[in-house]
C-alpha cells in the first residue's frame, strides 16, 4: 500500500510503514471480520453496504485456486508446510506472538481457546458466522469459555453468560463485561507463515 | 551482409529480453533482506476514497447472498464492503464517527 500524503510504503498485513517518511510507524489495527452478505445483512440489519457503481457479480480471482503451487506473484520462498500453502485461516498477532485458526477449529457450538505467548485468547463464530478473537481475561482472571450441551457460551469460574458476536457477557456475575477484541486477518496460511514463521496453528 | 546484421539484431533482442526476463521488475525495497518488486504503477488499482454506502433492500440487490464480505462495527454503526468489490479496488478510505481508518483487501 502507499499513502498520497508522503508515498511512502506500507505492509497491509502488518500495518507498518516500510519504506519511506513514515518508515517504522505503525497502524492500529482494528477488529474486523469476514463472512457471506447473507448472514451480515441479517446479523447486522441497518448496515450500509458500500455501493457498488457498476455491476459485480463474481470474483476477479475464481482460478486462483487451479495451481495450489503457485503462492503470490513471485512465490513464496519459506513456505511452512503444516497446512496447503493456499488453506484460508484467521490470523492473531500480538506483540512477537502469533496463531493461525485453521477452518474447523471455530464453529456456532466451538469456541477455540489459544494461547499467545503467556496470554490466553478464544476466538469465537459469532451470529453474522463471522471469526472473532478475544483476550479471556477479566477482572485480571483467565476464562475458560466454552459451549453448553445447549449451544451456550459460558465461563467455566462463574457460569456467566457470553454473547460470541461482541465478547460480552449477557447474564451472570460477569454480566456487562466486554472481552477485548484482537484484531483477525483472514489470510491464506503461505502468507501469514511467512510474516510470522513462529505462529502456532490451532485445529 | 544483410542477414547476419538482422541474425545479430534478433539475437541480441532475444538476450535483452532473457536478461529483462532474469532482472524481473525493479526492487523498490528492500526490507529485513527480501526485495519488493514494483509489478504495477501506483493507482493502477485505484483506492476508492469517497465512499458511498446504500442500505436496506437497495443493498441486497446489489448483493449476492453468498457473496463475501469484511465487515465492521464502530460504535455499533456497521459497514460492509463486497470482497468481489474490493478485488479491483483493495482499499477503502473509510470513516466511522469520526474514526477514519482504511478497509484493505
Amino acid at each position: 500500500m502507499m499513502d498520497k500524503e508522503t508515498e511512502s510504503l506500507w505492509s497491509h498485513v502488518l500495518g507498518k510503514a516500510v519504506k519511506g517518511p513514515m518508515e517504522g510507524s505503525t497502524l492500529e489495527m482494528l477488529p474486523s471480520t469476514q463472512t457471506t452478505w447473507a448472514a451480515w445483512s441479517k446479523a447486522h440489519p441497518k448496515t450500509k453496504l458500500l455501493a457498488k457503481s457498476e455491476a459485480v457479480t463474481s470474483s476477479h480471482y475464481q482460478g486462483y485456486f487451479d495451481d495450489p503451487e503457485k503462492m503470490g506473484i513471485f512465490r513464496a520462498r519459506r513456505i511452512i508446510k503444516q497446512m496447503p500453502g493456499k488453506a484460508l485461516v484467521w490470523g492473531v498477532a500480538q506483540g512477537p506472538h502469533a496463531a493461525a485458526l485453521a477452518d474447523g477449529a471455530v464453529g456456532a457450538s466451538k469456541a477455540a481457546s489459544f494461547s499467545l505467548g503467556e496470554v490466553q485468547a478464544v476466538a469465537l463464530q459469532g451470529a453474522d458466522n463471522g471469526v472473532r478473537a478475544f483476550l479471556a481475561q477479566a477482572d485480571g482472571h483467565t476464562l475458560r469459555l466454552s459451549y453448553t450441551e445447549t449451544g451456550i457460551l459460558k465461563d467455566a469460574a462463574t457460569a456467566s453468560e457470553w454473547d460470541p458476536t461482541t465478547g460480552t457477557a449477557l447474564r451472570g456475575k460477569q454480566a456487562g463485561t466486554k472481552l477485548e477484541e484482537l484484531p483477525v486477518t483472514r489470510v491464506y496460511w503461505f502468507a501469514w507463515s511467512s510474516f510470522y514463521p513462529n505462529t502456532v496453528v490451532v485445529e | 551482409m544483410r542477414t547476419l546484421l538482422f541474425s545479430v539484431i534478433i539475437a541480441f533482442a532475444a538476450f535483452a529480453q532473457a536478461e529483462e526476463a532474469r532482472k524481473g521488475p525493479p526492487t523498490v525495497a528492500v526490507v529485513d533482506g527480501e526485495p519488493i518488486y514494483k509489478v504495477i504503477e501506483p493507482g493502477a488499482i485505484p483506492a476508492i476514497e469517497n465512499p458511498t454506502f446504500v442500505t436496506g433492500e437497495a443493498a441486497d440487490k446489489q448483493m449476492k447472498p453468498e457473496e463475501p464480505v469484511m465487515g465492521i462495527v464502530i460504535d455499533g454503526e456497521a459497514h460492509a464492503y463486497s470482497l468481489w468489490q474490493l478485488d479491483a479496488h483493495e482499499i477503502v478510505n473509510d470513516q466511522i464517527q469520526g474514526t477514519a481508518f482504511a478497509a484493505t483487501w
